[in-house]
């Protein structure tokens, strides 16, 4: 039973990336298009095409919520900024599906109605660490997949012996030793990406996985401990006594000089109408590294500034640092398209990894591989066919309808049963090949829809300078590309490869 | 601890043990060390408590690659299990801070 | 915006490297594989860094250092693979325009 240190550790990664892959494929695709939340929900919302500055869409924002959701414990709102035209805003509804709403209101208006009811980009961020499952066993999911995840690319570098000599070493047409350079060249490459943003991820969750840090010093004494974890934020229950909301343009006017130069981009208003009310603004993500660097809090009801906190502990700062460089919002263009392109890495590294596992075992008969086999086409073509299937729904769906919003994600979810099912029928070989041929279409195709139905086209985009609408569609057609050059080789065997290329390998 | 030959005849309650050593084992080890560097570390309260989750998460994949990685199976348990067991009591010997 | 600079830059220091291993030689057609390149990769590799650093944010720039390591990195592999021939040339031009761009940035 004595075996290398090396083989155990080939078994842990075979088997560590194979049991959740399917499922870290998903959340690593997600996550690489939430890198352009904020461009995708401007797509998905194409009504609307101006802003306003951020505290008068913030006040906007305030006077919807107020006379339309006033019985909620809070409001978290995200200020329109260069990315986002409008308002975001999360609170508490028990009439939601979720028990939340997470809405774009107009940054004029401050009403939800002036576009199609959308989640947009939102939906992609939710399931990038949610899963569409209820709280917390969502979140525990995404964190147990990025653990293994984690121990996946530990156990990675240690089975690859060559890892510097065969650091830019792609040989073409070798089947298995193929999809194993590629499988190595997306992970090392990139790796610093891949460490950074798996370790990061669990950062990101750390209260839900590691609360006990917390426990030791402070028992059961959770007050305290948030307290003294974000001393910048002041809680209070409610008084009961309704009291109107001050204006909060002189308040979030304070905070921005307050903050000596940087921008507002988070308000959130707690126990709002409420005499003990709570106004908290937070300086924007894209001015450093660490997230929520800054706040200043107000009395609701006075508008009198209650505390003004910059964090400078040096532990909470790298935490803070770890979370911020994992939600990418500080990310100018150049390092946006890289977290992007990275992203696409990984993911592809995962993928090459899944049709390793089973190319690795070509002699592997029953129910296991067969189903395994199956399932990484059903993922891998599924799981963007199914973004697809949203961005096809948004632009279809009529914008009246009822439930829209939710009918969208129904079309990425039923979308995604539909290729695994077609997967399960059909051979590997070939579902390859057809389901990223109709990938590549639906990507080519919908730009062109999209101009049909809303009069935004690529030409008329690169005209009038909206790179917003412009750069998606470029996008969805470079993925069009991408995707059409992997139907072509997918599926095909080894002996169909190109001999030209084979003749120029030099023999290992 | 000598039950080796028992578990030897019996691949699939080896490697039972290993995957329970890896996850749980893991787990419980990343829960010491948090309740040890929470305690210990010469820091402010909340600064110690912030350090000792960011460090302990890392505990995890450390004792799933010595679970898989450990040449024999006594030598993965009685690393973690005793890991678990010395961060456990000098966590508890420290105490809870005033 | 200096990575205009940085991306070449980086890119034809890995060329170097990657054309002073044995393998890509051959790949490039050359008898022996000339390993002085590696400390001239090397240095174009901590040129690109310094270059980048060169901005007032020196943590974005860190960031997006990494990110164009790895598009570099990328880049040398797809030319390996598509123009094995061409990469010294590619390399050369690569330093040229880094070089140029930089020059430019600063003035």
């Amino acid at each position: 039973m004595k075996q290398g240190f090396r083989q155990s550790m080939a078994g842990l990664h075979s088997w560590s990336g194979l049991i959740l892959g399917w499922l870290l494929f998903a959340i690593a695709l997600s996550g690489t298009a939430t890198v352009f939340r904020s461009e995708i929900s401007g797509w998905m919302r194409p009504e609307i095409a101006k802003s306003a500055p951020p505290a008068e869409a913030i006040e906007a924002a305030v006077g919807w919520l107020g006379t339309h959701h006033p019985k909620a414990a809070g409001w978290y709102l995200t200020a329109p900024d260069g990315r986002t035209l409008t308002t975001q805003a999360v609170f508490d509804d028990a009439a939601a599906p979720l028990g939340y709403r997470d809405i774009a209101l107009d940054p004029v208006s401050g009403s939800p109605d002036a576009a199609r009811a959308t989640l947009g980009g939102e939906f992609l961020y939710r399931f990038h660490f949610e899963l569409q499952l209820p709280y917390p066993w969502g979140r525990f999911l995404a964190v147990a997949a990025a653990m293994m995840m984690l121990i996946a690319i530990i156990s990675g570098i240690v089975i690859h012996k060559r890892i510097f000599k065969d650091f830019f070493t792609f040989r073409a047409g070798k089947g298995k030793r193929s999809w194993l350079d590629a499988h190595n060249v997306l992970g090392v490459l990139a790796l610093p990406f891949h460490l950074m943003i798996t370790v990061t991820g669990i950062v990101t969750l750390l209260t839900l996985v590691m609360p006990w840090g917390t426990t030791a010093n402070y028992g059961d004494d959770l007050e305290t401990a948030f307290a003294e974890a974000a001393p910048g934020l002041v809680s209070r229950e409610a008084a009961g006594r309704p009291v109107p909301l001050a204006p909060i343009g002189p308040m979030l006017a304070d905070a921005q000089r307050r903050f000596e130069g940087d921008r507002v981009g988070r308000v959130s208003i707690a126990n709002p109408g409420d005499a003990h009310a709570i106004v908290t603004a937070s300086n924007h993500d894209g001015d450093q590294l660490a997230y929520s660097a800054r706040t200043a809090t107000f009395d609701g009801a006075t508008g009198r500034l209650l505390n003004l906190y910059t964090e400078a502990r040096p532990a909470r700062q790298a935490h803070d640092v770890l979370y911020g460089l994992h939600m990418g919002r500080f990310a100018p263009e150049v390092s946006r398209w890289l977290y992007f392109l990275c992203g696409l890495a990984l993911a592809a590294t995962i993928a090459t990894g899944l049709v390793l596992w089973i190319e690795s075992r070509p002699q592997a008969r029953g129910v296991g591989p067969w189903f395994a086999a199956r399932l990484n086409v059903g993922t891998v073509a599924g799981f963007p066919m199914a973004i697809l299937a949203f961005f096809y729904a948004n632009r279809i769906l009529p914008a009246p309808m009822p439930g829209r919003a939710e009918a969208e994600v129904s079309a990425f979810f039923w979308t995604w049963g539909a290729v695994l099912l077609f997967a399960m029928l059909r051979s590997p070989a070939r579902a390859w090949r057809e389901t990223f041929a109709v990938l590549a279409l639906g990507a080519a195709m919908l730009p062109i829809l999209s101009f049909a139905l809303t009069g935004r086209g690529l030409w008329t985009a690169l005209l009038g300078r909206d790179w917003l609408f412009a750069g998606f569609d470029l996008t969805l057609f470079a993925l069009a590309a991408l995707a059409a050059g992997i139907a072509r080789k997918a599926g095909s065997r080894p002996a169909a490869a190109s001999p030209r290329r084979r003749g120029r390998v030099v023999p290992a | 601890m000598n039950i080796g030959p028992f578990l030897r005849a019996i691949p699939l309650v080896r490697a039972t043990v290993r995957l329970l050593l890896a996850s749980a084992g893991g787990y419980a080890l990343a829960v010491a060390l948090a309740f040890l560097l929470a305690r210990a570390l010469p820091m402010s309260r909340a600064e110690a408590t912030i350090t000792a989750s960011l460090v302990a998460i890392l505990a995890m994949p450390a004792a799933a690659i010595w679970a898989y990685g450990a040449p024999r199976l006594w030598h993965a348990a009685a690393g973690i299990l005793g890991l678990v067991a010395l961060c456990g009591a000098i966590a508890a010997l420290v105490g809870q801070p005033g | 915006m200096n990575a205009v600079a940085v991306l070449p830059l980086a890119f034809g220091g890995l060329s170097l490297i990657g054309l002073s291993m044995q393998r890509h030689a051959r790949d490039v057609g050359l008898a022996t594989n000339p390993r002085w390149l590696r400390g001239l990769g090397w240095v174009g590799v901590l040129l690109s860094l310094t270059v980048a650093l060169a901005t007032p944010n020196w943590r974005f720039a860190l960031v997006e250092w990494i990110g164009l390591l790895a598009a570099a990195a990328a880049l040398v592999v797809l030319a390996l693979y598509c123009r094995p021939r061409a990469l010294p040339w590619l390399a050369a031009g690569g330093g040229l325009l880094g070089a140029a761009a930089f020059v430019l940035l600063i003035a």
